[in-house]
């Protein structure tokens, strides 16, 4: 059955009947965004897929007190998000009892095709930003990485990280100021208007 | 150069999220709910604090229980001692306080003795015996004699001789007379401690 002309209220409607299917569908429909919304929270691809699955099964669990007066999507985001930040809790607490991780472990990203050198410099750069990027504070971090990767509008992601938009504008901005400032001092660029 | 550093930046934080999850996300998800709705409709579902309320009156059965077997024989043992050595003391004929003083340690003998053939081994019953031995079973040991009739001497304090008790009379007291003091009249003596 396609999924093409069904929205999401309708679909919710018939899952809460008891249509599985119906479900399926919506999993079907918001998966990569409830994924890379998790994944901008753990960092790492480990646990994503776990922590995704609860998510929607959370929201199976909890579907009848879903009230109409956001999206489906955000309210579902939110539950990822939530589940995402216990699971990224749970993790750094027991990690840090016992190992601390290299910083540059993190994010593994592959590198881009091109020239030979231009692909070195790219490499260099991006492992800085990367590492600067890991360094910023959580609640930057998740900013940056939410409204970047381009799946959710910002007003699903202020709605997913329950702040006002007004306050997720201002911390998309101050972590690209703070980024910036950082790879200045480690030689990347002029960055004067970025001292602001 | 900071707009060269924005592009980068966008492009490095997009492809730290840039995955896709795995192709079955839907296929597990249905089977853990498929699973969950089973737990809850087949099995005994029950929510944590209800499985914790289950196990405290299992525990508290259990204490109760085991309570009852060491404590309940021995207690009725000894209300069953005391029930028959008082069905078995005879009424005193004159109920009064000489003969409950005489029939109190006759109980408690009676009780102590019966306590300890609790202890004793088992012995063969006389009706058993008999039945081995081809006798008839109304063949029985001679009823006892009554018991000798206790003589005890009333105990009680000796009696005691007091003398009598004799008071002297005192010799009268003299008046004291103390001259009042005034001017003129000479300063008393003090008395000094060495």
């Amino acid at each position: 059955m396609s999924i093409q002309g069904v929205s999401d209220p309708e679909l919710v409607e018939r899952a809460r009947r008891g249509d599985d299917a119906a479900f399926g569908m919506l999993v079907d429909r918001h998966r990569s965004a409830v994924f890379r919304a998790v994944l901008a929270a753990l960092g790492t691809r480990e646990g994503a897929d776990e922590v995704a699955q609860e998510a929607f099964v959370a929201a199976y669990r909890y579907l009848r007190d879903f009230r109409e007066d956001a999206s489906f999507k955000t309210w579902l985001l939110s539950i990822a998000w939530r589940k995402a930040l216990t699971h990224r809790r749970r993790v750094r607490t027991f990690v840090s009892r016992f190992v601390q991780p290299p910083e540059d472990t993190e994010w593994q990203i592959p590198v881009a095709g091109g020239s030979q050198e231009q692909a070195v410099l790219d490499t260099e750069l991006k492992n800085a930003i990367r590492r600067q990027i890991a360094r910023l504070a959580p609640k930057l971090r998740d900013a940056l990485l939410l409204a970047a990767a381009g799946d959710n509008s910002y007003e699903e992601i202020a709605g997913m990280l329950s702040i006002p938009l007004g306050t997720l504008k201002w911390r998309v901005s101050e972590a690209r100021r703070q980024l910036k400032l950082k790879l200045a001092e480690v030689g990347y660029g002029q960055l004067a208007g970025a001292r602001g | 150069m900071d707009q060269q550093l924005d592009k980068a930046i966008d492009e490095v934080a997009r492809e730290m999220t840039a995955a896709e999850p795995l192709s079955a996300l839907r296929a597990e998800v249905l089977a853990r709910i498929e699973r969950e709705r089973g737990g809850r409709t087949g099995g005994l579902f029950l929510p944590r604090w209800a499985w914790a309320g289950v196990a405290a009156v299992l525990v508290l059965s259990v204490t109760t229980t085991l309570w009852l077997t060491r404590t309940g024989p021995a207690s009725s043992q000894q209300a069953s001692m005391a029930a028959a050595a008082s069905s078995s003391q005879p009424a005193p004929a004159q109920p009064g306080p000489v003969a409950t003083a005489r029939a109190i340690p006759a109980v408690e003998t009676m009780i102590a003795s019966a306590q300890s053939a609790a202890w004793r081994p088992q012995t063969a019953r006389p009706a058993a015996v008999a039945q081995r031995v081809g006798l008839p079973d109304d063949v029985g040991p001679a009823p006892l004699a009554g018991p000798d009739a206790l003589d005890i001497a009333p105990l009680g304090p000796a009696a005691m001789a007091i003398p009598g008790l004799g008071v002297t009379a005192l010799d009268a007291i003299e008046p004291l007379t103390v001259s009042t003091i005034g001017p003129g009249s000479p300063e008393p003596q003090r008395r000094d401690k060495s």
